[in-house]
């Protein structure tokens, strides 16, 4: 991941151009008060408040025009519970070779106003080699209820411009949130605030530096709802180097130079030597007589993602070809190589695509920054698919879920005479359709003639797309038990207390993941879906859909619901009514609940029916749902049809004698 | 097409084999092994002992052998080896072998990365790693890794295991130690394991050696009690030596531990104590008239004030702070939390004392294995009279008398004087002392049950939830909380409003008043309603697996009670009651009783678990009661109309 963001940095915009004499960096002139004196004014129960929060980024050239960033970091919390004082009594500050801490000191002021000043020799340090990371880290002395911390960073390093965020809200109430950028004065930064952050301010009565500045005298906390993409929603902002107006250069941070370096690193410097290797290694994955070009391009797939293998830590060897193919080692630099280089030869389109996790952060296709382009994917513009090109259980066509429904940039290769280079779009990246990740599930029941409360049950349980693919696609890698584990629950959803008598696995491979079912046959006995009032039989008909979620009302929803992927369920149950017995609440089973869009198209659906022939009850039930976000405003029917379901799975039939 | 390939595959593989793509080696334990991913050929450690200069020098050689048996081999790439201060770990040598045109072909390892490891539950101490990672590991390759370690003090001599999570073939173990070293060897659980033992004597030393072979694997289980309850494994220890032909005791039994752990603790809080500390133990004794009282509010000071913060680094991993730092840190470890309450109750001149404990995960007693490695764990003992009382003020909300739950039954090592030591029990805590009782009134609405409830706890299951709790910061997240762990019926259980009396406090028992109603609860029609008043059915999370084959454990014994009692809407009379059920032996009681009394139905379930394991032989035996009471949970009353 570093050597590729490497890579993709080109430094050629600031040498020799500026001999401005800077001022000093602003971290020097700035500390914590002398003599604190912090109030807080709330009411007991309140944990914890953000009493300060000011972070200050800069960039100066030093050194003979060498640009740096002091990045200074001043928190003031106050803590009010023994959580509280538990989850941030501990700092832990990471650094590197090109993250240099410089200034680390931290206090805790009491409830009483007394000063505890953490003494340098507190601080310890660790190291990883793996990682090339090191820490500082310590623990606050003296905390009690009601204390303060307090603690001021400063680091120095490699700087960062192209797209940054920085989140100034939290779950959290937080006083005097601060952020100020400063930078040469012919360096000109752009921001974009976002979720109902003000803009940014810029300080034109500094000359000597520019100077943008935002702050907020309480920012109120954003209450962290379940299924929420909560990171892509608190408030935040993101800043880039737009200019350089001595020089001219404009559009730093835009797409075009990531764009034209991707492609360059991908497959520019190509040996022959490489090329015959990666001929040999192609051979050994069975692409070759594979005759369409999803089918070579699984075969691809599925060969690396079986024998090459992703450890931690990183080196050069982990991403160059020949070293990759030799050891069965690459980290994701290596792996987006390899498959470049792979496709390529096979004469297979591709177009890498640059996202972000769509939990976190939501690709703004209206502003350019480079943290919108943190994961990779293939797109294969003949097949209109996608590819994780490091995740081992995803496979083309389903790609990690939570790297759909976002904007990506796509790099797409074009000709210019003889020379080649990439040139990026923004697109969509559309979330699998919902009809290919299913779960059809058939049971059928059969009551024991002399006890009816045990029952036979012979279930049928196929699914595809991503409720296969956590199975499929790693069924190779589980031991024996696991494996069992993995078969058994694609029928004992329906309760634990069922005993499997028989089971026959279809399509339990990885090779199968895509175009069949994972599916198991089996037979079970049981008595758990059949309980006694007197002398009548309760059938719980609905526990064989399995255990399902039932969503409660609470507050009102602020933030959007965000399932992982859209999804359908078929449910078909069948039962014979024993002999000389009755059912006159079939009618429960009938539920229907559904939500469209303006224009009429269903987003969300629980259905169930059920049919008599004799004395043979069929019921059917069919549920989907057509998309991954969920407004505030369609939240409670979205509500209802989840509870649908909910209710379906406590009917339960009267059997009584006739 | 895809059955064509397929075929073609077997067809290479077949054609490969002829050729000999595995190794004789590989041939032979696949076949014995097929499920297995990995086997351990060798494993050998060499340990040698000597007196140079007076001193014991240790230094242990280490040996592994590994083959590789299914195409996972490339998931075993990533090895890492783990020494600290006392065993220092040199020489590392790695590689992997690939078969390939009839022999094994070698590739050494040639990165090691060091890395410092901070890990979750102690904040500093001096584990560390080395880490590297085997090159093109393949179905069949093999590797091999060797490295010495020096044991840095004498006392902690490491155990040996002769069983692993995968099958070994061959394992061997031997110490060379000076004919005056006087060496105990203790082995736990190797009566099936068929090991030959060897003692032989070459010119000044004595070899001891061990041999083992084809030695299944362990496979560990959830929530099974700690494998050294189960792997063959043996701890050495040094009991004394010679320097000039002069006996040096080193760990003669307790005695000789205690003697050594005692020097470490000996100059514990030798400093004036601060004033503020004085002044604090003042102000929280001087208006208590009992021993017992101030002993009390020490404790609770301390739990309250002292965060949990480990520090081990080193013999620092053994030896408790001053009271005084720990004081104006207000954080520290189980020493620490020891010596600050030692501190303060010699303050208001009451006699406590440091005590050495093993917490549950350690099987051993001090008298099976005097060594360190029988504990893991510093707690503070008061003694009054005869009557210990164990004060671990590294958690929250114990009240005294309570021990913390994972020292339960462990055998507490008491530090009396530089001559003297207790060893006493702690007690295991009954169910009763954990209670739970939930008190429901029930009534029906259309379809739908309401009622509001009351729960009381106290000990063990008060705790649970009071940390839990310690996590619901805001009032809805308080209400799902509890609709959640009181869930009566099904998850349309829904809690509306709740009352919490006595909340945190540390002796008290801790109530919970709440309104609730499960929506469509009630089964049939107009006519005749149906109501299974089995609200509570918690015990089924205790079922074991039928593949589970290891003793299980739980943290604590308990007792519950759920109460519900129905009115009978007007209009509709009782056809049918359940029969009461009763189960009782030693280990475990349930009892579920209807009863009527004019318009109300009462239904009482409450349940004994008085146990902390359940040993394999009794799995079954245990199933089948849970089975009992889920068959009786299948019961509903019959409501008529009249």
């Amino acid at each position: 991941m570093m050597y590729l963001k490497k890579a993709f940095l080109i430094i050629a915009l600031f040498t020799g151009l500026m001999s401005y004499a800077q001022d000093e960096p602003f971290y020097k002139s700035y500390d914590w008060e002398a003599e604190p004196s912090y109030k807080i004014d709330v009411a007991d129960s309140v944990e914890i408040i953000t009493y300060k929060d000011k972070t200050v980024k800069e960039f100066i050239f030093i050194n003979d025009n060498e640009l740096t960033e002091y990045a200074l970091d001043h928190q003031i919390i106050w803590l009010n519970s023994d959580q509280e004082i538990e989850n941030n009594n501990k700092v832990y500050l990471p650094y590197s070779a090109s993250t240099e801490l410089i200034v680390n000191k931290a206090r805790v002021i009491t409830k009483e106003g007394k000063v505890i000043d953490l003494d340098e020799s507190k601080i310890l340090t660790a190291e990883d080699e793996e990682s090339k990371q090191q820490y500082k880290y310590f623990t606050f002395e003296g905390l009690e209820k009601g204390s303060f911390i307090e603690y001021i960073s400063v680091y120095k390093k490699y700087p960062n411009y192209k797209g940054r965020r920085f989140a100034l809200q939290s779950s959290h109430t937080k006083y005097n949130v601060e952020f100020d950028l400063f930078s040469p004065s012919n360096l000109i930064f752009e921001f974009k605030s976002y979720n109902g952050l003000d803009s940014i301010f810029r300080d034109t009565t500094m000359t000597e530096k520019a100077h943008w500045s935002i702050k907020v005298d309480t920012m109120i906390a954003l209450d962290n709802e379940s299924q929420a993409s909560y990171n892509a929603h608190r408030q935040f902002l993101i800043y880039k180097l737009d200019r350089n107006i001595t020089s001219g250069i404009y559009d730093i941070s835009s797409y075009g130079k990531n764009a034209e370096n991707a492609y360059a690193f991908l497959y520019n410097n190509t040996t022959k030597t490489e090329t015959k290797e990666l001929n040999k290694f192609i051979k050994l994955t069975g692409a070759k007589s594979a005759t369409t070009e999803t089918a070579k391009i699984r075969a691809i797939e599925d060969y690396v993602k079986k024998t090459i293998f992703m450890p931690d830590g990183s080196s050069n060897e982990l991403s160059d070809i020949s070293s990759i193919l030799k050891n069965n080692f690459a980290d994701e630099t290596g792996f987006l190589k390899l498959y470049a280089r792979i496709f390529k030869l096979l004469e297979i389109k591709t177009q890498l695509v640059m996202t972000c996790a769509r939990s976190s952060l939501k690709f703004d296709k209206e502003f350019e920054a480079n943290n919108f382009l943190t994961d990779y994917l293939f797109y294969f513009p003949g097949i209109k698919a996608f590819m994780s090109p490091t995740d081992i259980s995803s496979r083309v066509g389903y790609p990690p879920p939570g790297l759909t429904n976002n904007y990506g940039l796509f790099v797409k290769e074009v000709s210019l005479g003889e020379f080649n280079t990439g040139v990026g779009k923004i697109r969509f990246i559309k979330p699998v359709d919902y009809e290919k990740t299913y779960s059809d599930v058939i049971v059928d029941v059969v009551f024991d003639a002399d006890d009816i409360t045990k029952t036979a049950l012979s279930i049928d349980h196929a699914s595809g797309g991503y409720y296969a693919m956590y199975s499929q696609t790693i069924m190779h890698l589980l031991d024996e038990k696991t494996t069992k584990e993995v078969v058994d629950a694609q029928v004992k959803f329906l309760s634990e207390d069922i005993e499997i008598t028989n089971k026959t696995v279809f399509n339990d491979n990885a090779a199968a993941f895509g175009t069949k079912p994972f599916r198991v046959k089996a037979g079970a006995e049981t008595d758990v879906f059949v309980e006694k009032a007197g002398k009548k039989y309760l059938f719980k008909v609905g526990e064989l859909i399995g255990p399902q979620m039932e969503m409660y009302q609470k507050k009102k929803r602020v933030l959007p619901v965000e399932t992982e992927f859209t999804r359908i369920y078929h449910r078909t149950i069948t039962f014979t009514i024993p002999e000389g017995y009755q059912i006159n609440n079939l009618a429960d089973l009938n539920i229907e609940n559904e939500t469209a869009n303006d224009e009429g198209e269903t987003l969300f659906k629980f259905s169930s029916t059920y049919k008599m022939d004799g004395n043979k009850v069929t019921v059917t039930g069919i549920e989907f749902y057509t998309i991954v976000e969920i407004a505030p405003d369609l939240y409670e029917s979205y509500r209802k049809v989840i509870n649908s379901a909910a209710d379906f799975n406590k009917v339960t039939l009267i059997i009584e004698k006739k | 097409m895809i059955k064509k390939s397929s075929v073609l595959i077997v067809l290479i593989l077949a054609i490969i084999q002829v050729f000999g793509q595995f190794s004789e080696e590989y041939n032979q334990y696949k076949k014995l092994y097929p499920d297995d991913d990995k086997i351990r050929l060798v494993t050998e450690t060499n340990v040698l002992i000597e007196v140079v200069k007076g001193e014991l020098v240790i230094t242990s050689n280490y040996q592994e052998e590994d083959l590789y048996l299914n195409a996972k081999a490339n998931f075993y790439s990533e090895e890492s080896i783990s020494y600290s201060t006392f065993f220092e770990a040199s020489n590392l040598k790695a590689s992997s072998f690939l078969f390939e045109k009839g022999k094994y072909k070698e590739s050494k390892v040639k990165e090691f990365k060091h890395k410092d490891e901070l890990s979750g539950a102690v904040f500093y101490d001096d584990s560390k790693s080395i880490n590297f990672i085997y090159s093109n590991l393949k179905e069949g390759s093999k590797t091999k890794l060797s490295y010495d370690e020096k044991v840095n003090d004498p006392h902690f001599l490491s155990g040996f295991y002769f069983q692993d999570f995968y099958p070994v073939i061959k394992s061997v173990y031997s110490i060379t130690a000076n004919k005056n070293i006087e060496l105990t060897f203790k082995k736990f659980n190797t009566d099936t394991l068929n090991i030959e033992f060897t003692k032989q004597e070459k010119g000044n030393n004595i070899i001891y050696k061990w041999v083992t072979k084809n030695v299944g694997k362990y496979e560990s289980e959830s929530g099974s009690t700690n494998f050294r309850n189960e792997i063959g494994h043996m701890i050495p220890y040094i009991s004394s030596y010679k320097v000039n032909n002069e006996k040096v005791d080193l760990l003669t039994g307790v005695d000789g531990l205690y003697n050594w752990y005692y020097s470490l603790i000996k100059d514990v809080n030798k400093l004036t104590p601060d004033t503020a500390l004085v002044n604090l133990v003042h102000s929280l004794i001087d208006d208590k008239d009992t021993e017992l009282e101030k002993v009390k509010a020490i404790y609770y000071w301390a739990q309250k004030n002292v965060k949990y913060v480990a520090f081990e680094y080193a013999l620092g991993g053994f030896v408790p702070r001053n009271a005084n730092d720990i004081y104006s840190k207000k954080y520290g470890d189980c020493k620490d939390n020891s010596s600050i309450m030692q501190e303060m109750l010699a303050i208001a001149e009451i006699k406590t004392s440091l005590t050495w404990i093993g917490t549950r995960k350690i099987p051993y007693t001090y008298a099976e294995v005097p060594t360190p490695a029988s504990d893991n764990h510093m707690i503070l003992t008061y003694l009054d009279g005869d009557t210990p009382y164990f004060l671990d003020a590294t958690g929250r909300y114990y009240q005294f008398g309570l021990p913390s739950s994972f020292i339960q039954g462990k055998e507490a090592l008491i530090a009396i004087d530089s001559a003297n030591y207790l060893i006493k029990e702690v007690p295991v805590m009954t169910a009763a002392y954990n209670f739970l009782t939930d008190t429901v009134r029930l009534t029906i609405d259309q379809q739908n049950l309401n009622g509001n409830g009351r729960v009381i706890m106290n000990g063990y299951q008060k705790i649970d939830y009071y940390n839990f709790l310690e996590n619901q910061d805001t009032p809805e997240k308080i209400k799902g909380f509890y609709s959640r762990n009181f869930r009566k019926g099904n998850n349309k259980f829904l809690i509306t409003d709740y009352k919490e009396t006595n909340k945190y406090d540390y002796e008290k028992d801790f109530i919970v008043d709440y309104d609730f109603g499960i929506s469509n609860y009630i089964r049939g029609n107009e006519d005749e309603k149906y109501v299974n008043l089995n609200l509570s059915k918690y015990i089924s999370n205790y079922k074991i697996k039928d593949d589970q084959h290891l003793d299980k454990e739980f943290k604590y014994r308990n007792y519950s009670v759920y109460a519900n009692v129905l009115t009978i809407p007007e209009g509709y009379k009782v056809t049918y009651i359940p029969e009461n059920v009763s189960i009782e032996n030693e280990e475990y009681i349930a009892h579920i009783n209807y009863s009527q009394n004019g318009n109300k139905i009462t239904y009482v379930y409450d349940i004994t678990l008085n146990f902390l394991v359940i040993k394999k032989d009794k799995h079954e035996a245990f199933n089948s009661f849970i089975k009992k009471l889920e068959k009786a949970f299948k019961e509903s009353i019959v409501l008529k109309k009249e």
